[in-house]
């Protein structure tokens, strides 16, 4: 078999060489022939013709030789591709217009499929990855935000009683630490318990990982570094190993180095810890006190579990559950085990988003294919004669389907390959404009695997696009072409109406899709956020131990830093807070009035803001009621509420100087009321929300917030220079503006929108070019009609009826089924509407007018050029 | 072609190639020539088919072909007959014998 094909390969390879030598050998015959003609008596010219005819010609017997060799489909399928470039040369601008139409849309649909592999379908770079699970903790009794990470209560339960389940399990606990000793950075990591590289399956690159003997608390620091900190901090040396660096003024030693593939599993939906990006700089051993073993809150380690080969899911859970029951059995809350898969953690969010993306790419490729198919059947359709012709000389009707098959299959590799240079060459635009927040972003590239697919889209293509031309090429009746010139064409469509309504049902379907998402993004934008974020700067700072040692230390750092910054010129206000807005939740904790007599886990949980006086003025939030507290209320307990918790508290009352709890602590006095802000995310209310004075929890990162006068970028430098003078040593990082972050909570919607709205454009287009095409190849062919009806007296108004009705019936059509698409899309895409309903009145009327408006100029265009068509016209013509 | 001259048996132009071939290498023209003058000329060879046939016995390695001189010193390609042409000469032979005599005995059953 292999072997028949390489001979029949080389012989295609030489069989140029085999050509000629047969057309020698058949001269030589024929010479031979001549010559005994010739002996017989004939003469020259005689014995000649004799001589060809008694071989039967040259030519069939080549031919026939060739078969002989077992080339014969191979070589013709080579003469039937240059037949067919070369008819595609002829005409330069249909092919250039085809294989770009096609090149746009493999494109645009390998790079979106590129995300879709990259993110969802390739498995997570860990072996055996469908073993890693996640544990966190659904705590029935804080309703309001029932999932939760677990704590050192629960990790060190499971650690001890569970045997079979948690041979490989392990805790970390995302942390932010300065490295002084050089520039000081600050660096995160995690502090990890020793298992856990040996659960992700890594080996050290250089060194050695933890040892369980130096997981015990206030044992002399190790640390373990990534490649990427070796590299940029430390220029790869390998003698590292062994150095004493200083983290947070500590000694640390470097016992080791990750390889450059190690990832972090990227827990943006568990992270809940200060400033923490999910970036991993730095390891350093996990240890835990009695006390934290017996708290029973501080729900901040991220859990991570990979399951024996014979253990599913929910045995685990149970096992876990078992445990757990026995380690809370005595305190108020009452923890269940969540075991989800860690693929399903990192990329679950992203799913939904990325799939309708991948839809939205495969309905512009498919109005693409369409378009492309229009063209194609219309060029068939002035073949109509030549395909007569030959049917009539006895060609077989298949050649004709075969013809358009192979013409529109080599357009799709070609536009094929443009596809995927395209691609490649805009993919890093794409990952650029991609949220942060979508995960495994490094691991997206144009594969192998992507590779592959698009080929098989690119077949897809060429079949597709094959459908209109091949159904007009099969039928062609030569009779009818022969006698009757071009009316007979005429009354037969250049394409199937059926491809116009596909396009323009998923041009309404892409535009209701992407109406929703507009829609979405512009209520979201308009959102009540209940702060300004115009001329805001915000920056992390980062006051290490060893030099404020002291918790006053702290608070009078941290008095100073905003004194000053209040006084650099073209600052209007600077507030301190641990948590900007729309960075998430944090510092939660339950709150009801003072003479509230249920049990704790019933109070309503509200989002804490340990904050300075001045902050809600500099984050624009308005005071409604009552006072902020100011350095006089130190030695009181002032607390300042937002007006949901007034409003929910003491209902048409008024709330100051009233009394409300923070968990088990002494009574507080309301001092004022501020608005409420959405200081957890974008798109949900905060509820309830706290304001107390900072110096009650002074801790050592904080974030200052800074209003200026006039354009916030150009005070960067002067509030870093403030900071520095005031607190020197004091490194100040992450500063952004409030607009930047802002911008990074719509960064997802701005990314679906912008990508979902080119295709639905690109798609619009496509319906206008495909109308156009329709109506004006039906103008051109009845040209002589329209001009002969003219003459006699039918109105213009006869000719546009006749040309819209040729271009809009199947618009109106595919309108219909376009609206039911793009409201089922809208329904698919409901977790990321907002405040809009999928079946929005609005926006299904406005996408389908947009389509319906674009194809009505479509049809114009061609209506008026027949109108004007002089009588004349048909004299010349004819 | 005259009226008593008869096409060759549907089948058997391999077998009478090979056979012509085993007396000696030859051309294409030539082995026509020999194998109507062998048939006392009563077989007209379709030259045309000839040459495929040549070809597909070449595939299969019945037949080897080379360039040569002729003895009026033009260039002509030679077949020659190769073992495995042999070994099919004498298999295509047996069979054509026993099919010649079958075809006989049904012609001459004594009624």
């Amino acid at each position: 078999m292999l072997t028949e094909l390489l001979r029949r390969l080389r012989s295609l390879a030489r069989g140029g060489r085999e050509d000629a030598e047969m057309e020698q050998e058949l001269h030589f015959h024929l010479e031979m022939e001549t010559e005994k003609n010739r002996a017989a008596g004939m003469d020259a010219r005689e014995a000649r013709r004799q001589a060809h005819l008694r071989l039967g010609g040259v030519a069939p017997v080549q031919e026939a030789v060739r078969d002989a060799r077992g080339v014969r489909p191979v070589s013709d399928a080579i003469r039937d591709v240059r037949l067919t470039v070369r008819s595609l040369r002829r005409s330069p601008l249909f092919t250039a217009v085809t294989i770009a139409t096609l090149s746009l849309g493999i494109g645009a649909t390998t790079a979106v499929y590129s995300f879709v592999d990259g993110i969802l379908l390739s498995p997570l770079a860990y072996r055996q990855p469908d073993r890693l699970m996640t544990v966190q903790l659904v705590i029935p009794e804080l309703e309001q935000f029932p999932v939760w990470n677990v704590n050192v209560r629960s990790v060190d339960a499971w650690r001890r009683a569970c045997e079979t389940t948690c041979r490989e399990l392990t805790a970390l606990q995302p942390t932010s630490v300065l490295a002084t000793g050089g520039t000081p950075e600050p660096l995160d990591g995690a502090r990890v318990l020793p298992g856990i590289f040996d659960l992700l399956r890594v080996e050290p690159l250089l060194g050695r990982f933890f040892r369980d003997g130096n997981a015990t608390a206030g044992s002399a620091g190790v640390a373990v570094l990534t490649h990427g900190l070796w590299q940029r901090r430390y220029g790869g040396d390998p003698s590292v190993l062994g150095r004493v660096i200083t983290l947070d003024d500590r000694p640390v030693e470097i016992v080791g180095v990750l390889p450059a593939s190690f990832r972090l599993p990227r827990f943006e939906n568990l992270a809940a810890t200060d400033g923490w990006t999910g970036r991993a700089d730095i390891f350093e051993p996990l240890a835990w006190t009695d006390f934290q073993v017996r708290s029973p809150g501080a729900f901040d380690y991220l859990a991570l579990l990979r399951l024996p080969p014979d253990v599913t899911a929910d045995r685990a859970t149970v096992e876990l559950n078992g445990i757990l029951d026995d380690a809370f059995a005595s305190t108020p809350l009452h923890p269940r085990a969540h075991v989800l898969p860690l693929a399903e953690q990192v990329v679950g969010a992203a799913r939904r988003p990325l799939w309708l993306l991948l839809a939205a790419v495969a309905a512009m490729l498919l109005a693409a294919c369409a378009n492309v198919s229009n063209l194609l059947a219309a060029r068939w359709l002035e073949r109509s004669r030549d395909l007569a012709l030959r049917g009539a000389l006895g060609a077989p009707p298949r050649d004709g389907m075969l013809r358009a098959l192979r013409e529109s299959l080599l357009l799709a590799v070609a536009g094929g390959l443009g596809g995927v240079l395209i691609a490649h060459a805009t993919l890093h635009v794409l990952l650029a404009a991609a949220p942060v927040d979508l995960p495994r972003l490094d691991e997206v590239a144009v594969d192998g695997a992507v590779l592959a697919t698009s080929f098989g889209v690119t077949l897809a293509c060429g079949l597709l696009c094959a459908l209109a031309p091949a159904w007009r090429a099969s039928r062609v009746a030569p009779m009818e072409m022969l006698t009757v010139r071009e009316a007979a064409a005429g009354r037969r469509g250049a394409a199937p109406a059926w491809l116009v309504g596909l396009q323009a049902a998923l041009g309404v379907g892409l535009l209701v899709v992407t109406g929703l998402l507009l829609a979405s993004f512009v209520r979201v934008m308009q959102t009540d956020r209940g702060f300004d974020v115009e001329r805001l700067l915000a920056a992390d700072i980062q006051l290490s131990h060893p030099r404020y040692p002291d918790p006053g230390d702290l608070t009078r750092v941290y008095a100073d830093v905003l004194r000053g910054l209040e006084d650099t010129p073209g600052v209007l206000a600077a507030g301190l807070v641990q948590r900007l807005p729309l960075e998430g939740r944090s510092f939660i904790d339950s709150l009801a009035r003072a003479d509230d007599v249920r049990p704790i886990v019933e109070w309503t949980l509200a989002n804490f803001r340990f904050v300075s006086p001045d902050y809600p003025r500099a984050m624009g939030i308005a005071l409604t009621r009552g006072r902020m507290f100011t350095e006089d209320d130190r030695r009181r307990r002032p607390i300042v509420i937002s007006a949901e918790v007034a409003r929910t508290l003491w209902p048409g009352e008024d709330p100051i100087g009233r009394l409300v709890r923070r968990g088990g602590q002494d009574p507080r006095e309301v001092v004022g009321v501020v608005a409420d802000a959405r200081v957890v995310d974008l798109e949900t209310a905060a509820g309830f929300v706290a304001y107390v004075p900072y110096w009650e929890l002074p801790r050592r990162q904080a974030i200052v917030v800074v209003r200026t006068e006039s354009d916030p970028g150009a005070m960067l430098a002067a509030v870093t220079e403030t900071v520095r003078t005031v607190a020197p040593g004091l490194p100040v990082h992450n500063i952004r503006t409030m607009d930047g972050v802002l911008s990074r909570a719509v960064a997802g919607r701005r990314f679906q929108l912008s990508l979902t709205g080119a295709f639905a454009l690109a798609a619009l287009l496509l319906v206008g070019l495909g109308v156009y095409g329709v109506v004006a190849a039906a103008v051109e062919r009845r040209r002589t009609e329209i001009a002969v009806r003219l003459a006699l007296g039918a109105t213009t108004r006869r000719v546009f009826g006749m040309a819209l009705g040729q271009g809009m019936r199947p618009v109106i059509i595919g309108a219909v089924f376009g609206l039911a698409a793009g409201v089922s899309g809208g329904r698919a895409a409901a977790a990321l509407l907002y405040e809009v309903a999928p079946h929005d009145g609005i926006v299904l009327g406005t996408a389908t007018l947009v389509v319906l408006a674009v194809a009505l100029a479509a049809c114009l265009i061609p209506a008026t050029r027949a109108v004007r068509t002089p009588a004349t016209m048909l004299l010349r013509s004819e | 072609m005259p009226p008593d001259r008869t096409d060759v048996l549907q089948g058997t132009l391999d077998l009478l190639v090979l056979r012509a071939l085993a007396i000696e290498p030859m051309h294409g023209w030539g082995l026509a020539q020999r194998i109507e003058q062998m048939s006392g000329d009563v077989f007209a060879i379709q030259q045309g088919t000839l040459y495929p046939s040549l070809q597909r016995m070449k595939r299969k390695g019945w037949v080897d072909s080379a360039w040569r001189v002729t003895e009026n010193n033009r260039r002509a390609r030679y077949y020659a007959l190769t073992g495995l042409g042999r070994r099919q000469l004498d298999a295509e032979r047996a069979q054509w014998e026993r099919t010649a005599g079958a075809v006989n005995g049904v012609l001459n059953w004594a009624e």
